[in-house]
C-alpha cells in the first residue's frame, strides 16, 4: 500500500488501474504526480479511467442513508434505558423512553424479532417459575407479593425445594427496573396478548442464599431478559472465580437493582454469582459482580 | 444557539455528570447515521445491530475518557466503526469465512440491472464486495462525506492510508459497476499486480491486493 512498491505509469506509457486510482484520490505527490497528469491530459484511455472513478464517487455520494429498522431503535432504547438503570441512583427522576412499536412488522426485522419473541416466550415461562417461588417461600401470601398484573400465579412443579425466605417487595420501591431495562424484552413487536414487564423476584442476600436451592432446581436454560443464548454464555464466562457447573440463570432484583444470578454447583454446594444487568454485552470485559453467596 | 439546545459536548458533559438523559439525547441525534455506518462497515443487520449496541455501551461507559480533540460525532463514529470491524474480525475467525481470493469481478448481470432504480442496491451490492478496512474509508469518505483527515481520525490511521484504501475501493468499484467495460479503451488497463486469475475475461481485474 506503500509508494515504494508502486511501479511507475511514467509518461509514455499507459499507466495501471490502481496508479490511477492512486492519483485521482491525491496519494501521488510532487514529480510523479505531475508526470502522471501529464500523461493523462493527452491519453483518452487513462483520462477515461479518471472520469470512471469520478462516477463512482457520484454513485456512491448518492446513495441514500439507510433507515433503521424499528427494531433495531427498539433494542437500542431498551440498551440505554439498562444502562442507565445500571448507573448509581441519579437525582433525575427516571423517564424510560418508549419506543415506538410497529403495529405490523416490517418483514425484514424476522431475526430481531423472532429474537424478541423467544425472550418474551422466556420471560413468560421464567415468570411462572418464579411466581411458583414466591408461592413456596411465602405460603399462601401471595397477593402481597406478585402485583402488577405482571407474572403469571400458575403454580408449575418447576421448583423444587422449600425456600423460606420472606420475598421483599421491594419492586414498587425500585422504579428503575421499569421502562424495559432488559435486553430483547417485550419491547418489541406488538403481537395482541403480549405478556406484561415480568415481576423481578426480589432478594436481598439472606434471601438469596435461602433461596438458591429453588432457583439452581429451576432451569439453566436462557434467563429472560438475555436477548440470546451467547450473551448469557459471554457473562457466564466473565465471571471471575466461578466454577462448577452452571445449574441456573435467573433474571432478579438484588437489593433493588436489576440483576442476574448465575448459580452453580460445585459437588453439594451451590454458589449464586449476582452480576449487573449489562453483563456479557461487552465482549472481553469482566461482568461486574455485586455479590457471591453460597 | 438556545438554551434548551445544547451542543454533543454539552450533553457529553451532562452525561458524564450525572444527567440520566443526556447520553440519550445524544444518541437520539446521531443514531441515524451511525445505524447507516455500522450497516455498511458489515453488510449484515444482525451484525450491525449488534456493533451499534456494543459501541453504544462503551461510548457510555468510557464518556469520561472523552477529551474533546475531536468532535463528539468523530468519537461516536470511531467507536461505532471499531466495534463493527471488532466484530467482523471475530465472526470471520470464527467462521473461516471463505473470501474471494481473485480481484473484483464486475457483478453478474451489472448492465442488464443497471436500470434508474436498481442501481442503488448495485452499488451497495459492490461495496459489500470490498475487504472490510477499504469499505470503511470508502463508506466514511465517499458515501457519508467525511474529510480525509476525520475519516483518518475515526479509523486511527495515517490520513494516507485513508487515501490509499479509498484509491483502491474506488478502483474495484469502477471494475464491479461496469465503468472499465469500455472495450477499447480502459479495458486495456493493466492491472497492476498481475495476480488476476485469467479466468475472468482477463481484463479488467484490477488489482489482486489484500483480500481482507
Amino acid at each position: 500500500m506503500t509508494g515504494d512498491e508502486r511501479p511507475d505509469g511514467r509518461s509514455g506509457r499507459h499507466a495501471d488501474l490502481d496508479t490511477l486510482a492512486d492519483l485521482h484520490a491525491g496519494v501521488l505527490e510532487g514529480a510523479e504526480a505531475a508526470r502522471l497528469r501529464e500523461h493523462v491530459a493527452g491519453c483518452r484511455r487513462c483520462a477515461e479511467v479518471l472520469q470512471a472513478l469520478d462516477a463512482v464517487q457520484g454513485q456512491l455520494r448518492s446513495l441514500p442513508a439507510p433507515a433503521m429498522p424499528p427494531a433495531v431503535a427498539a433494542r437500542l432504547d431498551a440498551t440505554l434505558a439498562d444502562l442507565r438503570s445500571d448507573r448509581p441512583a441519579s437525582t433525575a427522576p427516571p423517564v424510560p423512553p418508549v419506543p415506538p412499536v410497529p403495529p405490523v412488522p416490517d418483514p425484514e426485522d424476522e431475526l430481531v424479532l423472532a429474537r424478541a419473541r423467544r425472550g418474551r416466550r422466556l420471560s413468560r415461562a421464567i415468570g411462572a417459575a418464579a411466581a411458583a417461588v414466591v408461592l413456596l417461600a411465602t405460603g399462601g401470601a401471595v397477593a402481597s407479593i406478585v402485583r402488577g398484573g405482571g407474572a403469571s400465579t400458575t403454580a408449575s412443579s418447576g421448583a423444587g425445594s422449600a425456600a423460606s425466605a420472606p420475598v421483599q417487595p421491594e419492586e414498587q420501591s425500585a422504579p428503575k427496573a421499569a421502562g424495559g431495562g432488559s435486553f430483547g424484552n417485550d419491547s418489541v413487536g406488538g403481537a395482541p396478548g403480549v405478556a406484561p414487564q415480568p415481576v423481578l423476584p426480589a432478594y436481598d442476600q439472606a434471601s438469596l442464599r435461602a433461596a438458591l436451592p429453588a432457583i439452581a432446581a429451576g432451569n439453566a436454560r436462557l434467563a429472560a431478559g438475555m436477548a440470546d443464548p451467547s450473551r448469557q454464555a459471554a457473562c457466564a464466562g466473565s465471571i471471575p472465580g466461578a466454577t462448577g457447573s452452571l445449574r441456573a440463570v435467573e433474571h432478579i432484583s438484588y437489593l433493588g437493582r436489576p440483576a442476574y444470578v448465575f448459580v452453580y454447583a460445585d459437588g453439594a454446594r451451590l454458589t449464586g454469582h449476582v452480576v449487573t444487568e449489562a453483563c456479557g454485552t461487552t465482549p472481553g470485559q469482566a461482568a461486574t459482580v455485586l455479590a457471591t453467596i453460597s | 444557539m438556545t438554551a434548551g439546545e445544547r451542543s454533543d459536548a454539552d450533553l457529553l458533559r451532562a452525561h458524564v455528570a450525572g444527567d440520566a438523559s443526556a447520553f440519550e439525547e445524544l444518541v437520539r441525534r446521531h443514531r441515524d447515521r451511525l445505524w447507516a455506518v455500522a450497516l455498511r462497515t458489515t453488510r449484515h443487520r444482525e451484525e450491525a445491530a449488534d456493533g451499534l449496541q456494543d459501541a453504544l455501551i462503551s461510548a457510555y461507559k468510557a464518556a469520561g475518557s472523552f477529551r474533546g480533540d475531536s468532535a463528539v460525532t468523530t468519537w461516536l463514529h470511531r467507536i461505532v466503526v471499531n466495534a463493527c470491524l471488532d466484530r467482523m474480525r471475530r465472526r470471520q475467525s470464527r467462521a473461516t469465512l471463505q473470501l474471494p481470493e481473485d480481484g473484483p469481478r464486475e457483478l453478474a448481470d451489472t448492465r442488464d440491472r443497471v436500470a434508474e432504480q436498481d442501481t442503488r442496491m448495485v452499488v451497495e451490492e459492490a461495496l459489500g464486495q470490498l475487504p472490510a478496512e477499504q469499505r470503511a474509508a470508502i463508506v466514511l469518505v465517499d458515501v457519508e462525506g467525511w474529510s480525509v483527515a476525520e475519516a483518518a481520525a475515526i479509523l486511527g490511521v495515517p490520513e494516507g492510508t485513508i487515501k490509499s484504501r479509498c484509491a483502491r475501493g474506488r478502483a474495484r468499484l469502477a471494475v464491479m459497476l461496469g465503468h472499465l467495460r469500455n472495450p477499447g479503451a480502459p479495458a486495456a488497463v493493466a492491472p497492476r499486480t498481475g495476480s488476476g486469475p485469467g479466468s475472468a475475461s482477463g481484463s479488467a481485474s484490477g488489482s489482486g491486493g489484500e483480500a481482507r
